[in-house]
């Protein structure tokens, strides 16, 4: 896997956007790859693994059954800022991104930042 | 009345299984493809949810939850009120007992009554002496009764929730008991 050139995407985005508070990436079952973060309680990249992939996947159960249609994203929203987590495919792999945003942000931002960031990791 | 049942075990035991056999409505699926070799393509990262109703008004919710320690946060969701526990053990091994109990007491403790009732799967395939089992857990203080059984039909499975019904009956009748 690439990771040296995530990384530097990741930290790229960090950079350009104050209002992204975490990037992190795992596979589909919940091991964690890369993260990077600037959230004031600092979280463990095997918790937000662990708890990013079982959203993704209630997410899917529930497109799948009640809305019916292809996952895009998951999304909590919370008066302190936004978890977006989407899931990608990289080298026949399936993974998990996902992002924290402030509230400063705007979920259709934040949408669009991290729809890039998976697009351009799909691409490595 | 719900009740909450409640599935754990180890990777690969059948939990996931159990819940698809017993369950009368499709169950909520959170099984994703394993980036390690398990032993099965697919691991289950969220929750297994399927129904049984007994009667009017009268049911049992059935919670799968994955043993892997990074998953706690969901055993956090599902521990309170539990009305029964289910463990899977896989034939080929009784690995790390320790861990075993200590997800059983995550479930089971600080019940008033938490009946608990083990199945032993994949006996088609290993023979194991299902004595052995009961005797490593009960040196650890667990005593429970343990069934062969076979997570994918139903007949077989049925007996690990008639044992807690019937352990439920038993209790209530000694609780009567006691008052008269
Ligand atoms: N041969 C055999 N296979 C079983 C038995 N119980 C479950 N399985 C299979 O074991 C595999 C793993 O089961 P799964 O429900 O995913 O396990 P989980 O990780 O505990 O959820 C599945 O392919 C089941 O069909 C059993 O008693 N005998
Ligand atoms: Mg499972």
């Amino acid at each position: 896997m690439k990771k040296e050139e995530i990384n530097k995407l990741f930290e790229g985005l960090l950079n350009k956007y104050f209002d992204l508070k975490m990037v992190s990436l795992c596979t589909s079952d919940g091991f964690g790859i890369l993260h990077q973060s600037r959230l004031d309680d600092e979280v463990e990249l095997d918790r937000v693994s662990a708890i990013t992939s079982s959203l993704v996947s209630l997410g899917n159960a529930s497109s799948k059954q009640i809305i019916g249609g292809n996952l895009h994203s998951t999304i909590v929203e919370t008066d302190n800022g936004n978890l977006l987590i989407k899931k990608l495919k990289l080298a026949e792999k399936e993974l998990v991104l996902s992002i924290v945003t402030s509230k400063k942000m705007l979920l259709g931002e934040a949408n669009y930042l991290i729809t890039m960031c998976a697009k351009n990791i799909a691409l490595m | 009345m719900y009740r909450k049942l409640v599935v754990i075990g180890d990777v690969g035991a059948g939990k996931s299984t159990l819940i698809r056999t017993l369950s009368e409505i499709e169950t909520v699926d959170t099984d994703v493809t394993s980036s390690k070799n398990i032993g099965k393509p697919l691991t289950t990262v969220g929750i297994d949810y399927g129904r049984i109703t007994l009667g009017e008004g009268d049911a049992i919710g059935l919670y799968g939850v994955p043993g892997q320690k990074r998953y706690s946060f969901i055993w956090d969701m599902v521990k309170e009120d539990i009305w029964a526990c289910i463990l899977l053990v896989k034939a080929e091994h009784l690995r790390a007992p320790d861990k075993l109990i200590d997800l059983i007491n995550v479930f089971i403790n600080d019940k008033e009554y938490c009946p608990l009732a083990i199945g032993v799967t994949h006996t088609d395939i290993k023979a194991i002496n299902q004595v052995v089992i009961q005797k490593v857990l009960q040196e650890k203080g667990v005593n429970a009764p343990v069934f062969s059984v076979d997570a994918r039909k139903k007949q077989s499975s049925l007996l690990l929730l008639h044992t807690l019904l019937s352990m439920h009956n038993a209790n209530d009748f000694s609780k009567r008991e006691n008052m008269a």
